[in-house]
């Protein structure tokens, strides 16, 4: 076999291995899988604006190091969504059309978005952003799917979530069918931000003289990416796919240094075309900037005060962070993390069913961005997120909450004969334990304000 | 110009000069005869009889926010007439208080005041802790030493932590090294547990709860007598009960202004805890510039309380407390309600309606609170009760909040 096919089949290996483990992570229980969206560049933009933390600024910068040496790698590699839109595009016949590079679209987006971020609104990523997608379509399509198969129940199904995820995987199938990578190179924020980088980037691929501009080449190419005439592949929207190289019958594309920066050309056509478009972007910018202190100043109202997972302090915190990629909720070993839905403008809990395990703090653990504190286990077992309001009149003093509470906040006293429940609520975490258990429905944990550490006295 | 001309002229400019010395001067006596508030002699301070108290700066309206410019007017206007007791803690205005009234002095000569703060026992998790708060309070309050510094609110509760956290003997490092000049404690518990905490460690002040109601009501008394017993002088808070006595009820006041048209209702209740001999400030948490000037008024050549006067505020108060207000000084402890109930404007609006007997304005004032934060929210999970220092049982106290509501709307 030809050595160029063989990259290109390597390339194709890493790329099923990378979303076999990202589809394990929201469709199966097991939190190992999710430790590799710890190299996910948009959960990390976003816990880098929101609060920063050294771990995330050297993935950030890692990514960037990497994509500014060698290309938008990280498209074809890591991000989930881009190898799924890959796979879905073996089913997509259509030829590339002419050269078009859609720099302003894109720019124009991605400003917007990061506007909005930076002043503290992630609405734009959270439509946007691939992981988020990714996780979306896998967690509310996929894991039905894959119950059905191996009979077991690991998502709250509701129609709701349904329809939020078909939406976007809709769109994207269609996208993927008619125009390709249309996604990658011209919405998606996380592209543009490395196609920045790549743009200047060092190692590139390249055609030589072996060339007889047969076409083959630019046919395959999803990104529109080749320039036939120049004899250039730009290496911005370039997302590494390495079809070009694999079906080039005379193995005329290669990868290697290159000094040739003729890409395309954004700032360098003419001063009024320079101007013109700097405007577009800081009006974009400024655009989403603008919504994101109007609607903080104005609209952002939780419908219904509801209980939180443990470590996202208040609902304005958690609101402003969580893209609501579904990753703790497919992971949630009790499933009690639920996703938004009409009357909940964020993940939310629910103990109908079940209640906050003691010993977990899996959903802190693995939120890609930080939206969930990263909370030890023991900050966890006194982190308060609700308190349990208790029914007098329904309550009748069974005790079985007792033995069920791990904080020990509920206790039976025995008066002259009398059995009564007391509740000490300086301990209790509000897990819900004794809500579950209750026989009478006389117990209901009620959302508190902001979740506050139990104190504990010796 | 002739000489006539000049000689004229001559004599018009200095008559006219003199003129201006002369108003100079008047106006620079009359500054210097400002009547100065009482002062009480501690060891060799001479502290100021009237403290001013920080729990209760003035508001930007509509806001939680402090308003600077009316505390420093306030500030300057008490400094002027001789107040020099400043007292302020972690808690106040969600903390913001140490760093306003640290704002407000910094003009003045450090040794020309007193500042008295108060270490946060209750947020305190290890030794360490101690340390941590203390330093911060200096910052914050723009000083290098606190002269008066206190344990904030030692109670059942507290009193471990002050073992836990080996809270006094890091304090009297701090009084060694100069950075505390006389150290107490505040507390509003039972007169038993107050002798225990006066003998286990050596204080040089306390801080207690002494008003005319809760003289009788919550053992200020005996509190008092302790603290006069084993010699620590007593600074006294809350002495309006969080301005409950400087509003009473119509009943109260017409009584007192039968008997002294000219003084207020605060007066009364200030003069009547400036009479105890053992007092060495009377703390008062002003809201308003109206409020200093008062103040002052009363403590300038402060005259205790006659034998008639304390019968008829006497008479007033048992007025007052048939009235059946809820004993709340709106102190803001319990804020921090996990549910966000806003305990102290409801029952503000309780003690309003039942001295003035207001329907409507108790509906309206009631339904002005957000739909959240109303008493019929309470889970009654009792953390409030740990936190009120006047052991209200506040579940039971919203309960009837809401149901006076309901009854009335």
């Amino acid at each position: 076999m030809k050595k160029n096919k063989i990259i290109y089949i390597l390339r194709l290996a890493v790329s099923t291995i990378v979303l076999i483990v990202s589809f394990l992570a929201f469709t199966t229980t097991f939190s190992v899988f999710a430790k590799f969206f710890v190299i996910q560049l948009g959960p990390n933009i976003i816990s880098l604006v929101t609060s920063f933390s050294l771990s995330v600024l050297i993935s950030v910068l890692a990514i960037i190091a990497f994509t500014f040496l060698f290309g938008r790698f990280y498209c074809s590699l890591i991000c989930p969504l881009g190898i799924l839109q890959n796979f879905i595009g073996f089913f997509s016949f259509k030829k590339s059309k002419n050269y078009k590079n859609m720099f302003k679209t894109r720019y124009v987006i991605s400003a917007i978005v990061l506007g909005a971020l930076f002043f503290g609104w992630i609405a734009g990523l959270k439509i946007l952003e691939p992981y988020t997608n990714f996780g979306l379509i896998a967690s509310s399509i996929f894991t039905p799917v894959y119950n059905l198969i191996t009979n077991t129940q690991n998502y709250e199904f509701t129609i709701t979530t349904l329809i939020i995820s078909l939406i976007p995987f809709t769109i994207l199938i269609l996208l993927v069918l008619f125009k390709r990578s249309f996604f990658c190179t011209a919405i998606c924020p996380i592209g543009t931000i490395l196609g920045l980088f790549a743009k200047y980037g060092i190692c590139r691929l390249k055609i030589d003289d072996k060339c007889i501009n047969c076409g083959i080449c630019f046919n395959t190419c999803p990104s529109g990416s080749i320039d036939l005439k120049n004899r250039i592949i730009d290496n911005e929207i370039c997302i590494r796919c390495l079809k070009c190289v694999s079906k080039c019958p005379k193995q005329a594309i290669s990868f290697g240094m290159s000094k040739n920066n003729k890409t395309s050309v954004l700032f360098s056509q003419s001063r009024r075309n320079f101007i013109l478009s700097s405007t577009l972007i800081l009006g974009a910018f400024a655009t989403g900037a603008g919504s994101a202190i109007i609607r903080s100043k104005f609209f952002i109202k939780d419908k219904i005060r509801s209980i939180l997972p443990p470590g996202s302090v208040d609902f304005r915190r958690l609101s402003s962070k969580c893209t609501n990629c579904q990753l703790c909720v497919s992971l949630c070993p009790n499933k009690v993390i639920h996703s938004r839905d009409l009357n909940h403008s964020s993940i939310y809990m629910d103990y109908s069913k079940n209640f906050c395990k003691y010993d977990c703090n899996i959903c802190s653990s693995v939120c890609p961005t930080g939206a969930i504190k990263k909370i030890s286990l023991q900050e966890k077992q006194h982190c308060r997120i609700g308190l349990a309001k208790i029914d007098r009149n329904k309550c009748i003093n069974c005790g079985i909450c007792v033995s069920q509470c791990p904080v020990k906040a509920l206790s039976i006293d025995e008066e002259n004969g009398n059995r009564i429940l007391q509740y000490n609520a300086t301990v209790c975490i509000g897990c819900g334990a004794c809500q579950v258990t209750c026989p009478q429905n006389a117990i209901e944990i009620v959302a508190i304000v902001e979740q506050t550490k139990t104190i504990i006295y010796n | 110009m002739n000489r006539r001309q000049f000689v004229k002229s001559a004599i018009f400019t200095s008559v006219g000069m003199l003129f201006l010395k002369a108003t100079n001067l008047i106006a620079e006596q009359s500054k210097k005869i400002i009547e100065k508030v009482t002062t009480r002699k501690y060891n060799n301070l001479n502290v100021s009889l009237l403290g001013f108290g920080c729990m209760r700066l003035p508001l930007q309206e509509n806001s939680i926010s402090i308003d600077l410019n009316k505390t420093q007017k306030m500030v300057d206007y008490a400094i002027a007439h001789g107040v020099n007791y400043f007292d302020t803690a972690w808690f106040y205005h969600g903390g913001k208080s140490e760093i306003v009234i640290g704002k407000v002095l910094k003009k003045y000569p450090r040794k020309s005041f007193y500042l008295a703060d108060k270490l946060p026992l209750r947020v305190l998790q290890d030794k360490q802790d101690v340390e941590n708060k203390f330093n911060e309070q200096l910052k914050k309050c723009q000083v290098d030493y606190f002269d008066f510094y206190l344990a904030h609110n030692v109670n059942k509760r507290e009193i471990n932590t002050l073992e836990r956290c080996d809270v006094y003997s890091q304090l009297l490092k701090k009084k060694k090294e100069g950075k505390i000049k006389y150290l107490g404690f505040s507390f509003h518990d039972s007169p038993e547990l107050l002798e225990d905490v006066i003998k286990k460690y050596k204080w040089d002040f306390v801080q207690l709860q002494i008003n005319p109601v809760d003289w009788k009501a919550v053992n200020a008394e005996k509190q008092y007598e302790i603290a006069t017993k084993y010699n620590l002088p007593v600074i006294v808070m809350n002495p309006l009960k969080g301005g409950q006595l400087s509003t009473l009820n119509q009943k109260a006041v017409d009584l007192l202004k039968a008997a002294n048209s000219k003084i207020s209702p605060s007066a009364w209740s200030l003069r009547y805890c400036a009479t105890l001999p053992n007092v060495l400030v009377v703390l008062s948490g002003m809201t308003a510039y109206e409020h200093v000037v008062d103040n002052v008024n009363t403590f300038t050549n402060f005259k205790p309380l006659t034998d008639k006067e304390q019968g008829i505020l006497s008479n007033a108060i048992a007025v007052y407390n048939s009235s059946g207000a809820i004993a709340c000084t709106y102190c803001q402890y319990c804020i921090d309600c996990p549910i966000g109930i806003d305990i102290p404007k409801h029952f503000l609006l309780y003690n309003q309606y039942k001295a003035n007997g207001k329907k409507s304005r108790f509906v309206t004032g009631y339904e002005s609170i957000e739909a959240d934060k109303r008493a019929d929210k309470c889970i009654s999970c009792g953390i409030c009760k740990i936190r009120c220092p006047q052991k209200l049982d506040i579940p039971n106290l919203l309960k009837e909040v809401y149901n006076l509501y309901k009854s009335l709307s």
